[in-house]
């Protein structure tokens, strides 16, 4: 017998009763500051919640003022050669603000190894959503330019449209289609890396991007 | 020594270092404000949360053995490697199988209390492989050669001036650094690690059956790394961490923050499928997830156990426990430290050895009542202390010792003889000991209670409310 069986046999031999489950309980019921779910409301909360995380939030009306912001965020980078994750919405946004597509490479179609990525100030992807009462954005590796582009350049950017704006992860998981599609890596962020590791105190930029920004385009 | 005196000794020394209780309550403190506050902001009701969530896990164990073939089943599809193991030595050869199949040299682990219980530092330095810790609190440790103080901030016992003086010995930096600094010393020293690495260890917080993922909570960073640049990722899990449905997550992952570090949510929650799949950028091209069981299925066996297995591993009955804050983490001797530590270590590590950390509490309950899954831990750590005694794994003196006391507790008549053989034996001793000593002799009362009981119902008026009460 290998040592699967071994244990499954060993788990079997003492069954135990389900508990009565109580039904779970959404999360308007659990949580205390569950949000309204209006668009403007949203968009407040999940403002508010990023700023108190300490992300850096930018709210536009067009694709153009989307990628002049990003311009302006560059400026203030920690070098000059930027990654981004070319989803539609960024090419979208290179196609409004023709200046910026030259700045970018793509490190999915150059194979880049993990030791070259040291030369990218900064990283910019999309996100499948924002979540308002936690502040959260949610990535998955296959649509956000996979894992490292997030998480090894020391500024990371992030461009989302206001549909991507749900109330809390609730909303996220029942999702329709949420798990389906070939993605392998899925990450919930809520603000820049952070350790308080050293007598409690609070240092932004532990090991992933010392800075996180949001540039969320909306009607 | 046995492991009870080692207790003993360490506990005396260290509770009447200042400094180091000092720290302890300090750290304590920042944590405790930060929990309170965000317990107030965040919940409706705490209660209703942890009793919830007690019960999801509760489900989730009494399905376990099929839960688990969900896990594996799923997760398979995505091309992850499931391996089982029985115990700490199959999992470290696991691990050194998987390392001598793809050449590794370097390794860049994230933080596991998994790997401290398996051991598994120790392993790979007498394997000779190079071997990093990467989250902060355990690079600080790994440097300093010790083991981690406590399951959440393993360097809660060094301030940060020690850190300094460590980091400018093994570093190379000024010795006056301020913990920003420090923090992007480590940052500069395993940016390299992790680029580099051969292979990405790391723990997972949940196993989620009905998505065949596993989930990692983490606030820096290094984790997403270590699952991110290395092309082997190994996650070694307890088969308890068990979650039915990704769904759970949105009640789990709130409440785990807030018991660990007071967080509304950690700062990456990392849900990892499989290997790079082939429609991705990058990724690893191979993942292992580790099942361990290592006697849960033990602790699984016994009802009044079982629902330890809950544990989401959150730290808060540490920095709850008033022994732990006077003894430190150092002092049990365990990879899992304070209330949970002592109610796990004698079924993972025997009895034998390990049930003197049944005494190391004062049933204050303080642990069950910060505890996020409703875990009755003062009443386990009872539970051990009796179970100890049923094994007679405690010294043959105090079974015979503990014969004699409830043989006299249980008959009135010789019960009344104890005081004047004590103080009998007390005038002997008291003479003849040391002056040191001298004070520890327990006094006794003027009056023995029953003296005092017939005085008093003779006086009293009420009498007879008193007798019927």
């Amino acid at each position: 017998m290998n040592s699967k069986d071994k244990i499954i046999n060993k788990l079997r031999g003492f069954d135990s009763a389900s508990p009565e489950l109580i039904p779970s309980p959404k999360d308007n019921e659990v949580f205390a500051d569950y949000p309204e779910t209006d668009p403007q409301n949203l968009i407040a909360v999940f403002e508010k919640q990023f700023a108190s995380l300490k992300g850096e939030f930018y709210q536009v009306n067009s694709l153009q003022q989307a990628g002049n912001t990003l311009l302006a965020i560059l400026k203030s980078a920690e070098g000059e050669k930027y990654c981004a994750d070319f989803s539609p919405i960024f090419s979208d946004m290179c196609a409004a603000v023709p200046d910026l597509v030259a700045r970018f490479e793509n490190p999915a179609l150059t194979h880049k190894k993990s030791t070259d990525f040291a030369e990218y100030a900064a990283g910019v992807s999309s996100a499948d959503f924002l979540v308002a009462r936690t502040g959260s954005l949610i990535l998955r590796s296959a649509a956000a330019g996979g894992r490292r582009l997030s998480v090894l350049p020391p500024l990371h950017i992030v461009i989302a449209t206001h549909e991507h704006l749900v109330s809390s992860l609730d909303d996220v998981f029942s999702a329709e289609n949420f798990t389906s599609g070939d993605w392998s890596y899925g990450t919930i962020i809520s603000g820049p890396s952070r350790t308080s590791d050293i007598e409690k105190i609070l240092v932004l930029g532990a090991h992933g991007p010392k800075r996180l920004a949001v540039i969320l385009i909306t009607d | 020594m046995n492991e009870s005196r080692v207790f003993l000794a360490k506990a005396q020394q260290k509770s009447a270092d200042e400094i180091h209780r000092l720290k302890i309550q300090k750290a304590i403190a920042t944590y405790d404000i930060k929990v309170k506050s965000t317990k107030n902001r965040q919940f409706y009701d705490w209660q209703k949360a942890r009793k919830k969530a007690a019960q999801i896990k509760d489900d989730a164990l009494a399905n376990l053995p099929d839960l688990l073939l969900q896990f594996e089943e799923n997760t398979s599809k995505n091309g992850t490697h499931v391996l089982w193991a029985e115990n700490a030595l199959q999992a470290r050869q696991h691990i050194r199988d998987i390392i001598k199949k793809h050449h590794a040299e370097k390794i860049v682990k994230s933080k596991s209390m998994t790997t401290e219980e398996i051991e598994l530092n120790e392993f790979l330095d007498e394997m000779g492989v190079e071997n990093w810790e990467s989250d902060l609190g355990e690079f600080i440790v790994q440097l300093a050669n010790e083991k981690p103080y406590h399951i959440v901030t393993p360097a809660m016992h060094k301030s940060q001036a020690e850190i300094a003086e460590l980091f400018s010995r093994k570093l190379g930096i000024p010795a006056t650094g301020s913990a920003e600094e420090l923090t992007m010393a480590a940052r500069a020293a395993l940016r390299q690690t992790f680029v580099t690495a051969d292979i990405g260890i790391t723990g997972a917080n949940f196993i989620i059956a009905d998505t065949g993922a596993i989930v990692m909570t983490e606030n820096e960073g290094n984790g997403r790394l270590c699952m991110a640049c290395p092309k082997v990722h190994i996650a070694i899990v307890g088969i308890e961490k068990m979650l039915p449905r990704l769904s759970d997550l949105a009640l789990f992952l709130p409440l785990l923050a807030t018991s660990g570090t007071g967080q509304q949510l950690s700062c990456y929650n990392s849900i990892i499928r499989g290997p790079k799949a082939a429609n991705e950028a990058d990724g690893p091209e191979k993942m292992v997830v580790i099942l361990l069981d290592n006697r849960r299925s033990e602790i699984y066996a016994q009802d009044k156990f079982r629902h330890v297995l809950r544990c989401l591993r959150c730290g808060a009955c540490l920095n709850a426990c008033p022994v732990f804050r006077t003894v430190g983490g150092h002092t049990y001797g365990t990879a899992y430290q304070g209330p949970i530590g002592s109610v796990l270590t004698p079924h993972l590590r025997g009895m034998k050895n390990w049930s003197h950390l049944a005494h190391a509490s004062s049933l204050c309950g303080a642990c069950s009542d910060v505890c996020p899954v409703d875990i009755d831990l003062h009443h386990l750590l009872l539970e051990n202390r009796w179970q100890a005694e049923k094994e007679k794994t405690t010294p043959f003196i105090w079974q015979i010792a503990i014969k004699i006391w409830a043989w006299l507790h249980t008959n009135r008549l010789l019960l009344q003889f104890v005081r004047p053989i004590l103080k009998l034996g007390i005038a002997i001793i008291k003479p003849v000991l040391p002056a040191k000593k001298k004070r520890r002799l327990p006094q006794l009362a003027k009056k023995s209670f029953a003296q005092m009981w017939t005085t008093a119902a003779t006086k009293s008026p009420k009498k007879d409310a008193i007798s019927h009460g």
